[in-house]
C-alpha cells in the first residue's frame, strides 16, 4: 500500500515515502547538477584566470580609476559606475512603464487582444541586440543629442543613450514576465473581490497587484539581469569612454556624458589583444567575473526580499486543507450559537450613506496603463517599420536562397539563414531537457530552501553576460576541447544561455497547476515520476513553448556567444561534423558589416538581413499561436 | 414541454403579500451562444431563504450570478430578459454593477479567502469602499464576526493569517466579511458541499438566523439541507439542454407534493 | 556511456581531415579585398576558405602565430612585440596594397575655413592643449575627438606619426569609435568632430579629409602620389601574412591578390593598388 504523502503548504511535495530512484528523479538530478556545474566551471574558470591582475593591482582593481592597458594600469572604477548608471536608468524606465502595461493589459483587456498584445511585444525581445545597436546609432543617439542641446553634449553617445536603449530592450521581459505574475493570481480571489462590489480597477489594485508582488519583483530583477548583461548594443552608443567619472554623480549631467561600462569594455577590441598577454587577459576576464558578482548580489538581494514579502503560497479558493480541527470548531459553533443573542447593527452614524467611488483617479490611472501599453507596441511597429523600411527592399526569393556574393554588396544570406537556423536548434535540444529537469526539481521536488537557492542559480545564469558565454566557450571548446569554431559550441552556449527564460516560464506554470489534478493523480495511486509524465508534463506544455520562444527569439539575434566560438564571416556553408566546423550567422553578418562595409549596397542588405532575422522569430511566433490561444481560454474562463 | 410555475394556494399566507425583493422575467443567458437558461421567471420575496435546486450543469450557478452580474465576468456571455431588485432593473445602466455587488453578498462553494489576516478579511470589502470610518472599523468587523457566529473563534487570533483557519471557519469568515457590507440580499451558492456535517449544520443554523434581516437565495443540491432551511424552492431543470425552471412552490409543498413530472424524477434520484 | 567516449575519439581524431580549408583572418580594412578574391577562388577553382574578422590587424597577427589560421591579414607592420610574443613564428609580410590615414572633420569644421592642420596642431588637440576650433582657425567650437579603438591599423599609423612609437602616447582617454561605418556615422553627425579614417571614407559630404601642412607650410593632400613618395606621413600597408614563405592553397590566393585581377579588387574598394604607387616607393 502506498503511503499517501503529506501535503505541505508550500507547492512543493515531499516525494513518496516508497523512494526508488526513478528514472525521472535521477533525470532531474543530472540536469540540474549540469546546470549548476556549468555555472560553478564558468566562475572557477574566470576566477582562477583574474588572478595575476589582483596580483599586479591589488584592491586598486576595483577602486582606482586608470584603465590604460598600454602601460599595464588597471584601475576599473568608471566602468562600474558605468554599469551600474546604466542599469539603474534601464530600469528606472522599464520598470514602471512595463508593469503598467502589463497591468493594463492582464486585468483590463478582453483575452484575444491581451494574447496579440503579448505576441507583439515577445517580437520586440527578438530584435537583436545589434540591430537595436544599429538604431541606437542612426536615430536615438541624434534624438539624445539634440534634445539636450541646452546641455552642450560631446556627442549622442552617452550614459543615457544606452540606458534608453537598455530600457526598451528589457521592456518585453518586464511585460511578459509580469504579466505572467498577474494571471497567477486565481480568478476567484478576483471574483470575490468583485463580488464584494469592487471595481475591476480596485480589485486589480487591492487583490491582483499585492498578491502579484513577487513575481514582480522576480519580472523587474530578471530585467535588470538583462540589463547587467548587454554588451553589443551599449557597446555601440555608450561612447566607450575610460577613465570617465562625473564630478556629480546625481545629477543628470552625469549620465549625459560619454561613458564605459563593463560590457562595452568586454565587446571591444582589448579582449582580442588581450588574448596571449597573460596580465591584460586577467583583467579582461577580471571584468567578466565583477559582472558576475554584481548579478549574484542583485540575486541575492532579489530572493531575500522575496523570503521576506512572500505570501503564503497556496491561495484558498483552490484546496482543501486540513480536515482535523472541524470537529473542535462545531461545538463551539453550536453553544456559541444558542447563547448569543442577535448581535446590534451598528448605528447608522457609522456607516457612510454613498460608497466612496474614486472614479476619476480609478479612470486616469487605467489610461495612464493603456499608456504604457500603447507605448511598447508603439515602440514594436515603429522598429519593425525602421527595419523593413530601410531592409525591405532587399527581400526577396533571391536573397533567401542564394549565398554572399561581393562581400555582402550582392547575393543572398542563405547560408546565413541555415547556420542561424542550425544553432537554434541545437540551443533547443540543449535547453529543453535541462530546463525541464531544473523545473522539476524546483516545483517538485525540492523543498522551499532548496527550491530557494536553485532558483538563485538560475538567477544568477540569467544575468551572465552573453560575452562571457562566448568567453567561457573560447576557453574551453576552442582551445581546450580543441574544437576550433564550431556549431555545436555556439549550440551548447546559446542552449545553456536560454535556459534561465526557458526553466523560469515552465516553473511558473508547474506553479499554478491547480492542485486537484496533482490530488487526483496520487488520489488514485501514481507515484511521483508518474505524475510527472502524465500530469504535469502535459498540463506545462504551453510553458514550454512560451519560454522556448523567448528565449529562441533571444537566442537567435546573440552575437556575443558565438562570435568567438561558432560563427565566421564568410565562407562556411553546411557543417561537416564537429570540429572545425563553423557556421555563417545572421546577427554576426549584420555586425560585422555594420562595422567596415564600404559598398553602400551592402547597406541595404544590412537591413535586410535584419528583416529576415526578425521574419524567423515571427515565424516561431505564429507557430506557437494556437497552442497559446488555447491556454488563455482556459485559463479566462477559470 | 413542461408545465409552467404556480403558487398552490396552500402556501399563500398574509405575510408573502409582500412587494419582491427579486424577480427575473423571461430571463435567459448564453455563453459562448451555447444557451444556459432561458425563461426564467422568478419572484423572490424579502427576509426568507429561497432555495434553488436541480440537477448538475442546469444553469444553477449562472442563474445566481445574473443576480449580481458577476455573469459579467465571464467572457461571451450574454444576458437576455429582466432582473429587477426593488423593482428596480439591474441590467440596464441605471444602477452601477458594482454598486449593486455591494448591496449583494454572495458566498462561493470554495470560501475564498484573502491571503491576508482575519480582520482584514473581515473589512476588506467595507474598508475598500469607505462605507465605515476609519474608527469604526473594530466594531464593524466584531459585530459582522458575531453575526456570523466566528467571533469567538477567532477574536484572540484576529490578526492572524486567515488561511490558518479550518475550512468550515474559512466559510464563515466569507460570510462575516459580505455581512459587514450589511447587504439586502445575500447569495450563496452551494456553500456547504466541501464542509464537513458539522460545519454544514452551523451554516445551516445561521442561515435561518440571518434571514430576519436578509434575503438569502440558496443554491444546493443538497435535499434534506433545502428541507430544513428553505422556505421557498425553484427547481430548475434540463429542458433540451438548456434549464428552465420547472416549479417553483414553498418548500414543503414542492418535496412531498411536487406538481412537475422533471421534479418528481429529480427528487427519485436525489437523496 | 564508453559510446559517447568512442565517438568523441573518433571526432578529434577526424580533425586533421579538414586542415585543408584555407583560414583567414585579421584586419577588417583588408577584408573586403580578401573577401571578393575568396569568393572568386571559391567559385572558379572550388577552393574552401573561411574568413573571419576577430581583433583587427592584431588579432590577424596573433591568430596566424597561435596557428590557428594559414594567412593573418594586417593594415600594419609586424612589430618587434609581435615577433617576441611568437619566438618561433616566421612572418612574411606581403604588400598588396595601400591606404591612406587622414584627419577627418565633419562638415561643420570644414565649412569653418579649417583646411589642414601641423602635426603639432594635432598633437596638442589629442593632448588636450587646444580645445577649440577657433584655435586653428576655425568657428567658435569645442573640438570634439573620436579615437580609434585599440588595435586599428589607424591608431598605430597615428601614433607612430605623432610620437614616432605607438608605446610612447600619453595617456590619454576619448571616446572610442570602431569600424569605418560606425566612424563614418557618429563623426559626421556631431558637431565639431575629428577622427582618424581611412581616407577613402571621407565623402566629402558629411565628412571631408584635411591635408597636412609639412614643415614648409605646404598642404599635403592624402592621394597616392603623395603618400609613394612618403610626402603624405599617414599611410598604412596592406599585408598579407604568413608563416614562412607561403606554399600551397596560401600561395594561390595570395597569388590571385597579387594578379592584376586581384589588384583592381584592391582599387575596387576604394585602396591604392600597388601600381599607383609612384615607382620611387615601393
Amino acid at each position: 500500500m502506498t503511503a499517501i504523502a503529506p501535503l505541505s503548504l508550500s507547492p512543493t511535495f515531499a516525494p513518496s515515502r516508497r523512494k526508488r530512484w526513478s528514472f525521472t528523479f535521477a533525470f532531474s538530478v543530472i540536469g540540474t547538477a549540469v546546470a549548476i556545474g556549468f555555472v560553478i566551471a564558468m566562475v572557477a574558470l574566470f576566477a582562477w584566470q583574474t588572478v595575476p591582475v589582483l596580483q599586479h593591482s591589488g584592491s586598486g582593481y576595483l577602486t582606482a580609476n586608470n584603465w590604460h592597458y598600454r602601460h599595464e594600469l588597471f584601475g576599473a572604477l568608471s566602468m562600474i559606475y558605468g554599469t551600474v548608471a546604466v542599469s539603474v536608468v534601464a530600469v528606472a524606465i522599464a520598470a514602471p512603464v512595463g508593469i503598467g502595461a502589463a497591468i493594463f493589459t492582464s486585468e483590463f483587456l478582453p483575452p484575444r487582444v491581451r494574447v496579440v498584445v503579448k505576441i507583439i511585444i515577445e517580437l520586440l525581445a527578438g530584435i537583436p541586440s545589434v540591430v537595436y545597436g544599429l538604431i541606437g546609432i542612426l536615430y536615438l543617439r541624434n534624438f539624445v543629442y539634440d534634445s539636450f542641446e541646452t546641455f552642450d553634449l560631446l556627442s549622442g553617445d552617452t550614459l543615457l543613450t544606452a540606458g534608453i536603449l537598455l530600457a526598451v530592450m528589457i521592456l518585453p521581459t518586464v511585460m511578459t514576465l509580469s504579466d505572467d505574475a498577474l494571471r497567477g493570481v486565481p480568478a476567484l480571489q478576483r471574483q470575490a473581490a468583485r463580488g464584494l462590489g469592487l471595481s475591476r480597477f480596485g480589485a486589480m489594485l487591492h487583490i491582483a497587484l499585492p498578491q502579484a508582488r513577487v513575481g514582480l519583483l522576480a519580472a523587474v530583477l530578471l530585467a535588470l539581469g538583462r540589463a547587467l548583461g548587454e554588451a553589443i548594443a551599449v557597446f555601440l552608443v555608450v561612447g566607450r569612454q575610460d577613465n570617465h567619472m562625473p564630478a556629480n554623480v546625481f545629477s543628470l549631467r552625469a549620465l549625459l556624458e560619454p561613458g564605459q561600462t563593463l560590457t562595452s569594455k568586454l565587446g571591444g577590441a582589448e579582449v582580442n589583444i588581450a588574448y596571449g598577454d597573460p596580465l591584460h587577459w586577467a583583467a579582461i576576464v577580471g571584468l567578466g567575473l565583477m559582472l558576475l558578482l554584481i548579478a549574484g548580489l542583485v540575486t541575492i538581494v532579489g530572493a531575500w526580499l522575496e523570503t521576506r514579502g512572500s505570501s503564503p503560497s497556496m491561495y484558498s479558493g483552490r484546496g482543501i486543507k486540513g480536515e482535523g480541527r472541524s470537529a473542535n470548531d462545531s461545538t463551539l459553533q453550536l453553544t456559541a450559537l444558542h447563547k448569543e443573542p442577535s448581535p446590534p447593527t451598528p448605528s447608522l452614524s457609522t456607516r457612510r450613506g454613498r460608497i466612496r467611488r474614486h472614479r476619476f483617479i480609478e479612470g486616469s490611472t487605467v489610461t495612464a496603463f493603456a499608456f504604457c501599453t500603447t507605448i511598447a507596441c508603439g515602440l514594436m511597429l515603429v522598429l519593425i517599420a525602421a527595419i523593413f523600411y530601410r531592409g525591405g527592399s532587399a527581400l526577396s526569393w533571391r536573397f533567401f536562397t542564394e549565398q554572399i556574393r561581393l562581400v555582402g554588396a550582392d547575393g543572398g544570406i542563405f547560408f546565413n539563414i541555415v547556420g542561424t537556423l542550425i544553432l537554434i536548434f541545437t540551443a533547443l535540444v540543449v535547453c529543453t531537457p535541462i530546463a525541464m529537469a531544473l523545473a522539476l526539481m524546483q516545483g517538485v521536488y525540492f523543498r522551499k530552501r532548496a527550491a530557494q537557492r536553485l532558483g538563485i542559480v538560475l538567477y544568477l545564469l540569467n544575468g551572465t553576460p552573453s560575452i562571457l558565454f562566448g568567453l567561457f566557450g573560447l576557453i574551453v571548446f576552442v582551445k581546450f576541447f580543441g574544437w576550433g569554431k564550431s556549431w555545436l559550441s555556439g549550440g551548447i552556449l546559446l542552449g545553456i544561455m536560454m535556459l534561465p527564460t526557458v526553466t523560469v516560464a515552465l516553473i511558473e506554470r508547474i506553479k499554478v497547476l491547480p492542485r486537484k489534478y496533482i490530488e487526483a493523480s496520487r488520489g488514485l495511486g501514481l507515484s511521483t515520476s508518474q505524475t510527472i509524465w502524465s500530469v504535469i508534463v502535459p498540463q506545462s506544455r504551453s510553458g514550454l513553448v512560451t519560454g522556448s520562444l523567448l528565449g529562441l527569439a533571444r537566442a537567435a539575434g546573440e552575437t556575443a556567444p558565438i562570435m568567438f566560438t561558432a560563427t565566421i564571416f564568410a565562407g562556411a556553408m553546411f557543417p561537416h561534423g564537429i570540429t572545425e566546423s563553423p557556421v555563417l550567422s545572421l546577427p554576426y553578418h549584420i555586425f560585422v558589416l555594420a562595422q567596415d562595409s564600404f559598398d553602400p549596397r551592402v547597406a541595404e542588405k544590412l537591413w535586410g538581413t535584419a528583416a529576415a532575422l526578425l521574419l524567423i522569430v515571427l515565424l516561431l511566433s505564429l507557430i506557437a499561436l494556437p497552442m497559446r490561444l488555447r491556454t488563455h481560454e482556459e485559463a479566462a474562463g477559470a | 414541454m413542461l408545465e409552467i410555475v404556480r403558487e398552490p394556494s396552500c402556501c399563500a399566507t398574509p405575510e408573502t403579500i409582500t412587494p419582491a425583493v427579486l424577480e427575473t422575467r423571461d430571463l435567459g443567458v448564453s455563453i459562448g451562444g451555447r444557451a444556459i437558461l432561458r425563461n426564467v421567471n422568478l419572484s423572490i420575496r424579502p427576509r426568507q431563504v429561497f432555495g434553488i435546486i436541480g440537477p448538475s450543469g442546469a444553469g444553477k450557478s449562472t442563474l445566481l450570478k445574473c443576480i449580481n452580474r458577476l455573469i459579467d465576468l465571464t467572457p461571451h456571455a450574454q444576458v437576455t430578459g429582466e432582473v429587477l431588485f426593488n423593482q428596480q432593473s439591474i441590467l440596464s445602466q441605471s444602477i452601477h454593477p458594482d454598486d449593486l455587488r455591494a448591496r449583494i453578498g454572495m458566498l462561493f462553494q470554495q470560501p475564498v479567502v484573502f491571503p491576508k489576516s482575519t480582520y482584514h478579511n473581515v473589512i476588506f470589502g467595507v474598508k475598500r469602499l469607505g462605507l465605515v470610518a476609519r474608527k469604526d472599523l473594530p466594531a464593524a468587523a466584531e459585530a459582522a464576526l458575531r453575526e456570523a457566529a466566528l467571533w469567538d473563534e477567532v477574536k484572540d487570533r484576529l490578526h492572524e493569517s486567515a488561511l490558518k483557519l479550518s475550512v468550515g471557519q474559512q466559510q464563515r469568515l466569507c460570510l462575516a466579511r459580505s455581512l459587514a457590507m450589511q447587504p439586502e440580499v445575500i447569495l450563496m451558492d452551494e456553500p456547504t458541499s466541501a464542509l464537513d456535517p458539522r460545519s454544514t449544520e452551523a451554516i445551516e443554523q445561521l442561515m435561518t438566523r440571518l434571514k430576519e434581516r436578509h434575503t438569502i437565495v440558496l443554491v444546493t443540491h443538497n435535499i434534506p439541507q433545502a428541507r430544513r432551511v428553505c422556505d421557498w424552492l425553484a427547481c430548475v431543470c434540463m429542458n433540451d439542454g438548456v434549464g428552465e425552471v420547472a416549479e417553483t412552490a414553498c418548500c414543503d409543498q414542492m418535496l412531498d407534493n411536487p406538481c412537475c413530472q422533471a421534479v418528481v424524477e429529480y427528487l427519485k434520484a436525489a437523496p | 556511456m564508453r559510446g559517447w567516449t568512442v565517438f568523441a575519439a573518433a571526432l578529434f581524431a577526424a580533425a586533421p581531415m579538414f586542415a585543408d580549408v584555407l583560414k583567414i583572418n585579421g584586419s577588417t580594412t583588408v577584408n573586403p579585398v580578401a573577401a571578393e578574391a575568396a569568393e572568386v577562388l571559391r567559385a572558379e577553382q572550388n577552393m574552401e576558405i573561411h574568413i573571419d574578422t576577430q581583433g583587427g590587424s592584431t588579432g590577424g597577427i596573433s591568430s596566424l602565430g597561435d596557428g590557428l589560421v594559414q594567412i593573418g591579414m594586417s593594415s600594419r607592420t609586424v612589430s618587434d612585440k609581435d615577433r617576441q610574443k611568437y619566438p618561433s613564428a616566421q612572418f612574411t609580410q606581403i604588400h598588396i596594397g595601400e591606404d591612406a590615414v587622414a584627419i577627418v572633420v565633419s562638415r561643420d569644421v570644414w565649412e569653418s575655413g579649417v583646411r589642414a592642420v601641423t602635426r603639432e596642431n594635432v598633437r596638442d588637440v589629442f593632448e588636450g592643449k587646444i580645445v577649440n576650433w577657433k584655435e586653428l582657425g576655425g568657428a567658435d567650437q569645442r573640438i570634439v575627438f573620436f579615437n580609434r579603438e585599440p588595435g586599428r591599423g589607424e591608431w598605430e599609423v597615428f601614433g607612430k606619426w605623432l610620437y614616432g612609437d605607438p608605446k610612447k602616447v600619453p595617456a590619454i582617454s576619448y571616446q572610442e569609435v570602431g569600424g569605418n561605418e560606425e566612424t563614418r556615422n557618429k563623426v559626421g553627425s556631431t558637431r565639431g568632430a575629428v577622427t582618424l579614417l581611412s581616407s577613402v571614407w571621407a565623402d566629402g559630404k558629411a565628412l571631408i579629409a584635411l591635408a597636412i601642412q609639412d614643415e614648409n607650410g605646404q598642404a599635403i593632400q592624402p592621394n597616392g602620389a603623395n603618400i609613394a613618395s612618403h610626402k603624405y606621413p599617414m599611410s598604412r600597408p596592406l599585408f598579407l601574412l604568413t608563416n614562412g614563405a607561403p606554399s600551397g592553397e596560401a600561395k594561390q590566393f595570395i597569388d590571385f591578390v597579387l594578379s592584376p585581377r586581384g589588384q583592381e579588387l584592391v582599387r575596387k574598394h576604394g585602396y591604392l593598388s600597388l601600381d599607383q604607387l609612384v615607382v620611387d616607393g615601393k
